[in-house]
Order: C-alpha cells, then sequence, then structure tokens
C-alpha cells in the first residue's frame, strides 16, 4: 500500500463506498416483501461484482503498472455495475416514490425504504465519482 | 502518460454519463403520459387511415363551422355552466327581513380572510385549476382578469411540514371574458389589508382538511396592525356586509375529533374559531345587514349564526369551483332566487353524530403479532380498523328517526346520551341547526297533491317485480319574483319497537320544477321505486337474507327537507307537531298489493341473499359490538372500539389476505385463446354485451394479451394485436373536469383538437365545484347536463374514461374528502351520479364512479377495514351505487341502459378487501345490479393479492405510470412481485388456473364492451396503429445515450491507441 498513489486510494474508497451501498440495498430489501425487489439476487450480485472490480482496479495497476488495461476495463465495469444497481433501485421503485411525495406520504414503511434507497443510490454516486476521478490519476508510484 | 489518463478517465466518466442517460430515458418512458399530462407535451399518436371521428363529436356550440374546435366556446360554456351548478346549488339558510337580495350598487364591505382567498377546489383530489373569477371579481366586475387569479395550492413537504404555495399553472396569457357581476362597489380597504395579511395567514384557492386544523383568520389586532383606521371606511361600504366562513376538504386527510390548534377558542374543527366570531361581530359594525357565506363541503357548526339575530342572511355556497363565484353574486344581487336544499344535515355540534363515536385511527391491540400481511405497493394498513356501530342511522337517518321517537315517546329517545347541544334531554331543536333537504327561496311556493299518486306494479318473467308511486305535485310560486324549487319525496315504512331498524324517514325521490313566474303553476310528476323504502333483513329466511317490505302503514310526503316532509308524516298520522297532513299520503301495503319479499329479487332477476355476512365483526367474534338500535336509544348508542383484539383464526387469516390460492393444475382446454377467427375490436361497435361476437373476439387472444389488458387498467390501457387495439392513453381524473388540459389532448387526430399554439391552449377542464354544490341543486336535469359537457370535455382532452365522480356517502361530516363526495344521502347520491354518468355517456365518456365502497374515512384509508352490518351496507352506501348502476330511469324496453365505469376503494369491507370481494364485486355489483364495465381498483391497490382481486370481479388494476407494455413493464417485471404467500406474478401464472382464466375472460369482456361504448371508438378501425412522435425530453435522453455512448467509444479507441503507443515507445 506504500506504493498507492492517489486512483487506488480513491478506487478502494470507492469500494468501501459499495459496500455501503450494498448494506443499503440488502436494508431496503428486507424491510417488507412489497417493496423487496424481483430482481434483488441480480442487483445485489451486481452490487458485489461492482465492489470486486473496483478492488480488482486496485490490484491491477500494482501488477501492470498504472492505467493498464485490466484496471481499465475494471473500473469501468464498475460503473456500469453500480449504475445498473441505481436503475434498478430506483425504476422499480418509482411508482412508490411518486406516490410519497403525493397521496400516499403516510406510507411510514414505504419512507423506510426510501431512505434506504437514498443511501444506496448516493454511496454508488460517489462511489462512481470515485472511480471515474479515479481513472485520470495514477495509481501506483511509477518505477524508476 | 498523461493522455492514457486523460482518455481513460474521459472514458469512466462517459461510461456513467451513459448509464445516467439510460435510466432518466427508462423512468421518462414508463412515464410518458403522465408526463404528457403535466408538461402538456405529445409523445405519442394514434392514427389510422381511414375517416374517422364519426361516432361522438362535440356540440356544434364548441365548434367552428368547419368543425375545428373552438376554446373560446368551450371556456365561455364551462363558465355558464358552473355559475348555473353554483346558483342551483347554493342553499340559502336563513333571510331575516327579506336582507336579501341586495341590490346593485349597493356599498359592501367584506370581512374575514376568506372573503379575499375562497375556497374554490380541494387541494388534492378535485382541485380547480388556472385561472378563477374570485368573489371581489364576480360581486364588483364585469369582465374577467385571468391573468391575476390564477388558482393557487399548497404543497407540503411530508418530511420538514414545511408549505409552499404553487399555482395551477404558470401564467394564462389566453383569451379574458366578460360577464355581468353583482354591481357592487367594494370597501377595498380591507382588501388591501386582507391582501397584506395572506404573507402571514396563507390561504389557497385549493386547501384541504388537516387533523390539527386552524382556520387562519387573522384577529381584529392583525387587522388594525395593517391599517389602524380601517373602521373609518365602514361608513362608506355599510349598505351591508358579508362575511366568509371557510372550510376545505380534500384527499389524504380527515378532520379528526378535537383535532384544532390550542388557543383559538374552537373546540372542533368544523366550529367556529374565536377570530372567526370577531369577523363577524367586525361585520355588525360595519352594517347592520350582516350575511354569512359559509364556504364550505362539510357541515360547519352554525347553529350560533342561526340564532343569532344581529346575523341577518345565511348563503351555504360549497367549494364553488373556477367561475362559481359568478353564481353566488347572482343569487346575492337578486338575478336568480336561490334553490338549493342542503346535502347534509347541518347539526349544532358534529360530534353528536353517533358515527363520530368511532371516528379516526384504531389499530387491533394484538394487530403487530398477527398481521402480517404488508399491504402492496401502496402500503396498507392492514392492521387497522373502524367500527360503524351507528348501524343505518348515518347523517339525517339519525336525527330525524330519534326525533320522531321523542315526539312519539319510543326507545329512550329523549334521554341524555348522545345529547351534545341540548340543554337538558336530548331535544332536536337544539341539536339540529338546518335539517337535510332544506333550503329558502326569494319566492314562497305552495305545494298540493295532485291527485293520488300512481302505483304502477308488474311482476317481470324473470320474477323481479317492478313497483314505482308516481306522485304528482302541483307547485305554484305564491310569491314575487320567478324561482325554482325543489319537489323531494319522503317516504316511511312501518317500524316495530325492537323489529328491523328502519329510518323514520327517507328521501325516496326528487325532481326539480322550472322557472316558475308569480302566480305559475307547475305540476311535478316525481317517480319513487318502492325497492327504496324496503329494508333488508339479514335473518330473512333462516338466515338467508333478502328485502322485506313489512306490511303495514306506508308514508309518504313531500317536504322542504326531510324534517318538514317528517313533520308532515306526523302530522297525518295525528301527532302534534307542526306540519301539514295533506302533503302526506298514506299507503297500506300487504301482500294483495306487493309481496313482502317482492323486493328480494333484483331487476336482473338474481336472487338477493346474505353476500357481505363478514362486513360484520359480530360474524366471527359473536356478541363484541352493540349496533346502534332505535329500540333503545340510549343503551345501545354506540362505544368507541378502540381496543378490539383478534382471536378468531378464520378471521386473522382474512385480514393477511389468504383469499384465494392459484391453482396449478386444472384443465383449462374449456377456454379458449388464439382462436384466429379474424374477428378485430373495431367492428364492435354497438354490439350488445350478450352478442356472441364478443366471444368470437375474446377468443382471437392469447392468455397473455387477456392478462394485460385485466391487469394494467390505467391511464394508459395496453393493446393486444390479435385484436387489433393499441395501447392508449384512456383514463384520467376527476368529478369536476377531465384532468388534461386541452393542449395536451391524448387524442391530437381529432377535427376538434385544439392546436399547441392556441393562446386557450393550457386551459384545464377541471373547473367545476365540488360534489355537494352538485347534490344541493336537487336538479337532475343539471346533472346531467354536467356530466354531458365533462363528455364534451373528454372528446378535447382525447379521454374515453373519467375516474369519477365520487359516490361515497357522507358517513360524517370529518371525512376529509366529503367534498368529492355528494351527500349522506344515498338516493340524493346516486341519482346525482346517474344524471351525471348517463349525460358523459352522451359523449362516449364512461364516467367510473369511486370509491366502491366504503371509503368513509381517509385516514388510514389504504387498507382500513370498515366494520358494519349488512344492512348498513346495503342500505346507506350501496344504495347509491345500486341506484346509479341500474340507472332504471333510462332504461326502455328494447335497452338496458347502465353505468360503464367504476374505481373500487383502497379500504375492506370487514376483513376482505373489496377489491377481492367476490360478493361485492361479482355477486352484488355485476349478478344483482347487472354492471358490466370497467371494475378498476385504486392506484397501486392490492398488488400482493393478485390471484384473488383478478377472480373477484374486479376487471384491472390502476396502473398509473405503467406504460411501454411489451417493453420495459411486463408481467415478468417487479410491480406485482412480493405476493403474500412468497411467490411472484408471470405470465404463466394461471396457466394451470380454470378459474382465474375464465375470471380474466370476464374481466376483458367487460373492459372491451365499455370501450366499445365510448368515444375511444371515434378512432378505431382497421389500420389503427400508434405513432411515436419527437418530443424535447424523448430527443434529449436518446441524443444523450448516442452522443455519451459515441463519445465512451472514441475515448476508450483513443485509450487504447494511447496505451498501445506507449508501449510501442517503452519497448
Amino acid at each position: 500500500m506504500k506504493n498507492f498513489r492517489i486512483g487506488s486510494w480513491l478506487n478502494l474508497f470507492a469500494a468501501v463506498a459499495g459496500i455501503v451501498g450494498l448494506i443499503a440495498l440488502i436494508v431496503s430489501n428486507s424491510i417488507s416483501s412489497a417493496y423487496a425487489l424481483k430482481s434483488a439476487g441480480l442487483v445485489t450480485v451486481m452490487a458485489i461484482g461492482g465492489i470486486l472490480l473496483a478492488l480488482v482496479a486496485i490490484w491491477s495497476p500494482t501488477k501492470f503498472g498504472n492505467h493498464d488495461f485490466i484496471s481499465t476495463a475494471a473500473v469501468v465495469g464498475a460503473i456500469a455495475l453500480f449504475s445498473a444497481v441505481i436503475g434498478a433501485m430506483i425504476l422499480e421503485r418509482i411508482l412508490m416514490i411518486a406516490g410519497l411525495f403525493s397521496y400516499n406520504s403516510q406510507n411510514m414503511t414505504g419512507w423506510s425504504v426510501f431512505y434506504a434507497i437514498v443511501v444506496c443510490a448516493v454511496a454508488l454516486v460517489i462511489a462512481n465519482v470515485a472511480l471515474i476521478i479515479g481513472a485520470f490519476t495514477k495509481s501506483v508510484k511509477e518505477k524508476a | 502518460m498523461k493522455r492514457t489518463g486523460l482518455w481513460r478517465g474521459l472514458t469512466s466518466l462517459m461510461c456513467f454519463l451513459l448509464a445516467l442517460s439510460m435510466i432518466a430515458g427508462q423512468a421518462l418512458e414508463a412515464n410518458a403520459q403522465t408526463i404528457d399530462t403535466y408538461m402538456g407535451t405529445q409523445s405519442e399518436r394514434t392514427v389510422s387511415d381511414g375517416a374517422l371521428y364519426d361516432k361522438f363529436k362535440p356540440s356544434d356550440e364548441v365548434l367552428n363551422a368547419d368543425g375545428t374546435g373552438n376554446s373560446h366556446a368551450l371556456i365561455q360554456k364551462a363558465i355558464d355552466l358552473n355559475r348555473e351548478q353554483a346558483y342551483e346549488g347554493s342553499v340559502l339558510l336563513k333571510n331575516e327581513n327579506n336582507v336579501l337580495p341586495l341590490a346593485s350598487g349597493a356599498n359592501v364591505t367584506l370581512l374575514g380572510i376568506r372573503s379575499h382567498k375562497p375556497v374554490l377546489g380541494s387541494a388534492f383530489g378535485v382541485k380547480v385549476w388556472g385561472p378563477v373569477i374570485n368573489l371581489e371579481q364576480a360581486l364588483r366586475d364585469s369582465k374577467t382578469n385571468f391573468a391575476n387569479t390564477i388558482a393557487d395550492s399548497a404543497s407540503t413537504n411530508w418530511q420538514t411540514g414545511e408549505v409552499t404555495i404553487g399555482l395551477t399553472m404558470n401564467a394564462w396569457t389566453g383569451d379574458e371574458f366578460d360577464f355581468d357581476g353583482a354591481g357592487y362597489n367594494l370597501n377595498q380597504t380591507m382588501i388591501d389589508i386582507y391582501e397584506k395579511l395572506l404573507e402571514t395567514y396563507h390561504h389557497e384557492y385549493n386547501e384541504g382538511a388537516e387533523e390539527r386544523f386552524d382556520p387562519r383568520e387573522p384577529s381584529v389586532a392583525d387587522i388594525a396592525a395593517v391599517n389602524a383606521n380601517y373602521k373609518d371606511s365602514f361608513k362608506q361600504y355599510g349598505d351591508a356586509a358579508i362575511v366568509v366562513i371557510s372550510r376545505a376538504s380534500g384527499e389524504s386527510h380527515d378532520y379528526l375529533p378535537g383535532g384544532v390548534v390550542e388557543g383559538l377558542g374552537m373546540d372542533e374543527p368544523l366550529a367556529l374559531s374565536q377570530n372567526e366570531r370577531d369577523a363577524i361581530a367586525l361585520a355588525k359594525e360595519a352594517s347592520d345587514k350582516v350575511i354569512v357565506l359559509v364556504n364550505s363541503s362539510a357541515s360547519v357548526e352554525i347553529a350560533e349564526l342561526k340564532n343569532d339575530p344581529e346575523i341577518d342572511a345565511i348563503l351555504w355556497i360549497g367549494a364553488p369551483g373556477a367561475y362559481g363565484m359568478l353564481g353566488v353574486a347572482d343569487i346575492l344581487c337578486g338575478k336568480v332566487s336561490p334553490s338549493g336544499g342542503l346535502f347534509d344535515i347541518f347539526a349544532a355540534k358534529n360530534m353528536s353524530a353517533p358515527a363520530m363515536q368511532n371516528m379516526g385511527n384504531f389499530g387491533y391491540t394484538n394487530a403487530a403479532e398477527l398481521i402480517t400481511r404488508g399491504g402492496g405497493t401502496f402500503g396498507g394498513n392492514t392492521g387497522r380498523y373502524i367500527m360503524e356501530a351507528e348501524g343505518i342511522y348515518v347523517g339525517y337517518r339519525y336525527y330525524e328517526t330519534r326525533y320522531y321517537d321523542t315526539v312519539v315517546g319510543q326507545g329512550n329517545a329523549k334521554s341524555k346520551t348522545g345529547a351534545y347541544a341540548s340543554t337538558g334531554d336530548w331535544n332536536y331543536d337544539e341539536e339540529v341547526a338546518y335539517g337535510f333537504g332544506y333550503g329558502l327561496s326569494y319566492t314562497t311556493f305552495d305545494f298540493a297533491f295532485d291527485g293520488d299518486p300512481v302505483f304502477d306494479v308488474q311482476k317481470n318473467k324473470n320474477g323481479s317485480v317492478n313497483a314505482y308511486a308516481t306522485f304528482n305535485v302541483k307547485v305554484t310560486n305564491t310569491g314575487s319574483v320567478a324561482g325554482k324549487t325543489p319537489v323531494q319525496i319522503y317516504g316511511q315504512a312501518p317500524y316495530t319497537l325492537g323489529g328491523i331498524e328502519k329510518s323514520a324517514i327517507q328521501l325516496l325521490n326528487y325532481e326539480k320544477t322550472k322557472l316558475l313566474q308569480p302566480g305559475e303553476s307547475e305540476t311535478v310528476a316525481v317517480k319513487v321505486d318502492l325497492e327504496y323504502i324496503a329494508s333488508y333483513d339479514s335473518s330473512l329466511n333462516n338466515g338467508e337474507g333478502g328485502y322485506i317490505l313489512d306490511p303495514g302503514a306506508y308514508y309518504f310526503a313531500v317536504g322542504n327537507g326531510a324534517h318538514d316532509a317528517l313533520n308532515n308524516v306526523m302530522v297525518k298520522q295525528g301527532l302534534n307537531v307542526a306540519g301539514n297532513a295533506d302533503l302526506a299520503y298514506q299507503k297500506d301495503i300487504d301482500e294483495s298489493f306487493l309481496s313482502r319479499t317482492a323486493f328480494s329479487v333484483s331487476k336482473t332477476g338474481e336472487k338477493i341473499t346474505n353476500q357481505l355476512p363478514y362486513s360484520d365483526w359480530n360474524y366471527y367474534q359473536p356478541g363484541e359490538v352493540t349496533y346502534l338500535s332505535r329500540a333503545d336509544w340510549a343503551g345501545t348508542w354506540p362505544k368507541t372500539y378502540d381496543q378490539m383484539t383478534l382471536t378468531n383464526q378464520e378471521f386473522i387469516d382474512l385480514l393477511n389476505g389468504k383469499y384465494y390460492t392459484i391453482a396449478k393444475n386444472d384443465d383449462t382446454s374449456s377456454v379458449i385463446w388464439e382462436e384466429g377467427n379474424g374477428t378485430k375490436f373495431y367492428e364492435m361497435w354497438g354490439e350488445d354485451y350478450n352478442s356472441e361476437k364478443w366471444e368470437e373476439l375474446i377468443n382471437n387472444m392469447t392468455l397473455e394479451e387477456a392478462m394485460y389488458l385485466a391487469t394494467y387498467g390505467g391511464p394508459s390501457i395496453p393493446g393486444a394485436s390479435t385484436i387489433g387495439t393499441v395501447e392508449t392513453y384512456m383514463t384520467e381524473n376527476a368529478g369536476n373536469g377531465v384532468a388534461v388540459s386541452l393542449n395536451a389532448s391524448k387524442d391530437t387526430s381529432a377535427p376538434w383538437a385544439i392546436p399547441v399554439e392556441d393562446p386557450n391552449g393550457t386551459w384545464h377542464p377541471e373547473v367545476f365545484g365540488n360534489s355537494p354544490l352538485t347534490a344541493s341543486t336537487f336538479n337532475p336535469d343539471l346533472c346531467y347536463r354536467l356530466g354531458a359537457f365533462v363528455g364534451e370535455e373528454s372528446l378535447f382532452a382525447g379521454i374515453p374514461i373519467l375516474w369519477g365522480p365520487g359516490l361515497n356517502t357522507h358517513r360524517h361530516a370529518y371525512n376529509g374528502r366529503n367534498g368529492e363526495y355528494y351527500s349522506e344521502d344515498p338516493i340524493l347520491s346516486g341519482v346525482t351520479a346517474m344524471e351525471f354518468a348517463i349525460g358523459a355517456l352522451k359523449y362516449g365518456l364512461i364516467a367510473a364512479p369511486k370509491h366502491y365502497a366504503f371509503n368513509d374515512q381517509e385516514t388510514n384509508r389504504s387498507g382500513v377495514a370498515p366494520y358494519m352490518t349488512e344492512q348498513r351496507a346495503r342500505e346507506v352506501e350501496l344504495r347509491a351505487y345500486q341506484y346509479a348502476f341500474e340507472a332504471t330511469k333510462y332504461d326502455t324496453d328494447s335497452f338496458d341502459q347502465g353505468m360503464r365505469g367504476l374505481m373500487v376503494s383502497f379500504s375492506k369491507i370487514g376483513p376482505i378487501e373489496c377489491t377481492a370481494s367476490v360478493g361485492l364485486m361479482t355477486n352484488i355489483l355485476a349478478k344483482e345490479w347487472g354492471f358490466r364495465g370497467y371494475a378498476v381498483t385504486d392506484i397501486y391497490d392490492d398488488f400482493d393479492i393478485y390471484g384473488a382481486v383478478i377472480t373477484s370481479g374486479t376487471t384491472c388494476y390502476d396502473t398509473r405510470g405503467m406504460s411501454g407494455f411489451y417493453t420495459n413493464t411486463t408481467l415478468d417485471g417487479g410491480r406485482f412481485a412480493g405476493q403474500i404467500d412468497g411467490s411472484n406474478v408471470d405470465a404463466h401464472v394461471f396457466d394451470g388456473d380454470l378459474k382465474a382464466q375464465e375470471a380474466i375472460k370476464a374481466s376483458v369482456h367487460k373492459i372491451l364492451f365499455a370501450m366499445s361504448q365510448s368515444n375511444l371508438m371515434n378512432r378505431y378501425d382497421a389500420s389503427t396503429r400508434v405513432e411515436k412522435l419527437p418530443v424535447a425530453w424523448r430527443t434529449a435522453y436518446q441524443a444523450a445515450e448516442w452522443g455519451f455512448g459515441a463519445l465512451g467509444v472514441l475515448f476508450a479507441i483513443l485509450y487504447v491507441v494511447a496505451k498501445l503507443n506507449k508501449k510501442k515507445e517503452e519497448n
């Protein structure tokens, strides 16, 4: 880790944010069966995949150097997977969310799910931003 | 190195932006039609190669000579009709010394902040949209200034409670309209003061009920703080002082017992606050003529105003809609004589209604342990209930029946129990301010029966009996000005102490006179269906149940409201009260005239039996609830059932939604799908419901297509290629007009469609007054014309099915949504809704009244379980729907008219969801009443009991926002995930369920039949198809997807090239 430069730290931060998002995702699915994602298994796998790819993006430069193909593919893949999770979270619950802000504001269970969705989405957006910034930067010290 | 980092970073960024664009695109497409409605865009259009639009067209008065739409004429017609609604529906309650009418040219002071910002519509539900004519304009002006009076509404941040006020449209740049107002000179000083005070006491034209209510009326000190010399203006404007008292109505919230902000000098939300009383006191200082306008859809407690000799006049005006203040002005200045009758009884204290003992938020004591059902997408209140222990004694039925029993001296009626306003024993005159149906006029009328009523009893081949009594009432205008009056016929069935519960008086039917000039007479025929004086007896035939007509003396009376009619009956009976025996008629009914069980066979020939036994709590846990009985008013006065505990397992299972198990292995070969006989939907125009051609048509469909149609009930309704239908935006709200702006029409191919560039294109047709105002007109013809006009609106808006009007009965005054429902009386509600719906059908609009049934409060409305006797269910709530759906008035020898639409309630009936109640949806609605049409759930309701809903008789779900069928919305998606048994829904869920497949066929038949009778048929021939159109939001997200995608690929290539070059350099 002493060879880490900012890119790796950002990727590590993204992986941690991804874990936060994953936990929020699981929480949002467990509050009420009525609001569980039908594709919960797939979405969870995608979130885990995003986290693993972020870790790959940390490991790969230590072996192949900065901006290597594997870490680049891992970053892009992680961004895609995290984004897919965000999309699934929102699109499957969009009716519930619309209801909370209009005719169904007293749906306390729905609000609990909504808060979990917000935590998940914010965490994954932060993860993606970290991955993007990290992609511009170096991940490890250049060999002399 | 820098370049590889740059290209790789940009590639990552583009990947993220591409993903966001795709998410946005999916969200937008899934809600495309809703976005179109609110943004005035058009994302798709139904087109055809043929010449269509020959089935329904707007009236010539709203069309130009070339058949194109005339928006100015349409708006003018709406203004005129809303005005008529207001002047026919407003009810004059008091007019001492004929202070009204007040002549044009009078100098008038308006008091109360609501005079400056009255309630015109509801905060949510039946909101009034766009430019309005407010009270000041109607009283003073002769031309609208729409641009300065746009209806506003408050939005509450549900988390912080912060309230922001917004306009219902950004600005009005269309036409202005001339009108003739009352011609008063108004006290501008007070108008300016209230305008300033609105900065502190926010008010909007659209407001709703609040659980912790504050009328937000400024104090006298507040007024003085703005202008210390305000009283100086009174002298110049002292011809009269008009005070406005308002209470709002809206979806989602109720008034609650004791639910008021502390320190306002009021103990209940519908009582007057101290500041409101002070405003009235100021009016007394301003003038010796004090007029109070009651601007409310609920029964405000105004007994103190009735008894105040310094208050000269009280006029109830409801929530009059966008232009209804013109009608109010017409009454005030005497252009029109008032002719409305009260929609509800106005009690001195609303808490005196027995229903109020059980109103609010009640949960089973052991719900947390036993109730496992979550409630589906909407999130239901599965552990909540209300005990409707008042039995049949809702509204005036309670007060009038108890009054009768006090006079007769039976049933402990005089007991202090239940007395809230009486100084001693229970006393009608103290408990009631104004009775149901009551209303004054500027003229006087003489009523007399023109001969005996004509009875017409016929037994039909199907075993049912038609029994009508036609009362011919001669009405003579004995006053000095022209006027109209309702002719209300009430009835009383013979009651035996301790026998089946009966109201001492009930409305049976009504008509309204034409405009009678002084001295002019008219004989009005009022046809009464004797079916509605029968009583429901659950114990009939050893518990089988049915309607009975006890032999004995039946009384019928005409009267200015229920109390007046009852007094006429009582005088006829020799009781010592003030009344007129000549206005009552006695008919002895025995088996020789009409069988006791004649009405136990419905008009369709169906034997009527108990269908809702589970509605009664005692059915599962006997003896735990006592329903109010006139046998002992004191001993059965409802207690508050706030600690109910569930002990019966069957009961608990039902509350957990265990109604239906989907079969997996039935032989379904008897249900034909995919027959391929070539019959198409466009050929079904005019086909009778029982035509064999329907079976031919539906046999062509695939099971999956049929499931889509029987699931996705709007606003977009899916197409089915096998029968030639296309996905169409077909349904919208609401009872006060179609909720689609002219320039957001869903049918822009119509010759009369208003083009986007039309100056009046942003006009939004939700403009009419709230439902109680319509009911109070007691004018069937006007209600028909209101429905017909909304039907015309629908042709401009391109909406063939309307989610409205509201048709629940007012259980009590605190239901926050009473403004969307007509009345506490089922006949008044039923007649009004029927006329509206049949009027709408004239232009091919299917009106779908809501919420069938028992949506008796907004608190916990999603899934709350109301408990009641079946007698109560049938004689009060369901009777309104029955009257409307049967639409007997419009039947002919060759055609059985009926309504074609319905929205089912969020609530349960007993422990079972209304949406899943076979008794309610099939046995009563379809079999007894003959309903054939679209019966949709409320929004997203009961997704978690899919099999039960599909097989109950409910035809589809309200799935707002779920468009794009066969693309991103499928039965395999997550919308119906999370069934109560843990299963998921998919397109094959009913492959092995014979009952479900048959139910789906029946639902599709009903939906397609309703569609075939609607103005949707204007768009159908063999070539009908949908074209997607390039709207800004679609272009934007597609451009973003392509742009970010292309840039992402480009940057990726540059990254790879840079990386390879670098490697080459390194090597």
